[in-house]
């Protein structure tokens, strides 16, 4: 297997279980069917996910389909993926009365002081996974 | 800090996101499966081929047959002497894998501990989640520690100096799986 070919393989496993985790751990009580939220912020929760799973999908036609210049769809799933997990990093920052948590007890992991919430840990996990695969997939020329 | 991680099993309090989040959070918990799962992807590597997708695939499909034993209470003894021992054959693989090794022993081994680890996850199901999204759970989370694994030996590649470390690495993961094993006799003793 060349490195270019395991780097799309990262890159489409990073799509594909994105897509999986952020459907299931807000297809239920704690976010979509919570009756303590306004329906309209269901309504955009379930916005995102559907936009979030349509679009991985279409990421992935991208990757995979023939082209002349693969490297660009590599470029575009990179930054597709980037794009859905960065901003974990900074909303709580740009914008005032959101959270990184579903409820007031949920318990997070502390180092140096910092708390570290479970969806940020995935999206930190998810965002190493991104960059490493983007570095595999660009090397169209040794094996693995 | 994996001390630390069962607290952010339960990140999502009730609902069915409960068995994801304690799945996936599952594996790291236990060095010995960490130890494993990353050794996995790192012999993957090193066998290199198909071996890098087909290595990583029987574990994680072992699991599942596993899993399924584990979650219905099938009695199986001596798993986690069988974990233990996966460390341990793991770390002698990181030691001594190369690409001209027929891939076909080391990939019925290598799923049989797929297997025992899987097992041992079904096992310890807590009662209040689903079994499906616990599943997959851990299943995510064992993937995306063999491809941590992967990417260390894709490293190791680049230079020579790195390779022979990986190698010694491989021998630090065969003593900690020696001192699973001998935590491991001491608890059936």
């Amino acid at each position: 297997m060349t490195r270019n070919k395991l780097g799309k393989f990262i890159l489409s496993f990073v799509l594909v279980v994105g897509a999986i985790v952020s459907t299931a751990v807000d297809w239920n009580t704690t976010h979509l069917f919570n009756p303590a939220w306004h329906p309209h912020a269901r309504f955009h929760d379930a916005l995102f996910l559907l936009f979030l799973d349509a679009m991985s999908l279409v990421v992935l036609w991208l990757l995979w389909r023939r082209s002349k210049e693969p490297e660009v769809a590599i470029v575009v799933a990179t930054l597709f993926s980037a794009s859905v997990w960065t901003p974990f990093l900074y909303i709580e920052a740009l914008i005032p009365g959101t959270s990184l948590l579903a409820a007031d007890n949920v318990p997070v992991l502390k180092v140096a002081g910092m708390s570290l919430a479970p969806n940020l840990i995935i999206a930190i996990v998810m965002l190493l996974l991104t960059i490493a695969a983007y570095w595999l997939a660009r090397d169209t020329r040794s094996d693995a | 800090m994996i001390l630390l991680l069962p607290a952010v099993a339960e990140a999502h309090p009730g609902g069915s996101d409960t068995g994801l989040m304690t799945g996936l959070m599952h594996p790291v918990f236990g060095p010995d499966h960490l130890l494993a799962m990353i050794s996995v992807g790192v012999v993957s590597v090193q066998l290199g081929g198909h071996n890098i997708w087909r290595i990583p695939g029987a574990f994680v499909g072992a699991m599942v047959a596993g899993a399924v034993l584990g979650i219905q209470q099938v009695t199986l003894p001596y798993t986690e002497l069988g974990i233990a021992a996966s460390v341990l054959v793991l770390g002698m693989g990181i030691v001594f894998a190369h690409r001209r090794m027929s891939p076909w022993p080391i990939t019925a081994l290598i799923a049989a501990f797929g297997a025992l680890h899987g097992y041992a996850h079904g096992v310890e199901i807590p009662r209040s989640v689903s079994p499906a999204l616990y599943t997959l759970g851990f299943l995510i989370s064992t993937s995306v520690l063999h491809i941590f694994g992967m990417l260390i030996g894709e490293v190791a590649t680049m230079q020579n100096w790195l390779w022979k470390g990986l190698r010694f690495t491989g021998a630090a993961v065969t003593v900690s799986g020696v001192a699973f094993l001998l935590q491991s006799f001491s608890g059936t003793a």
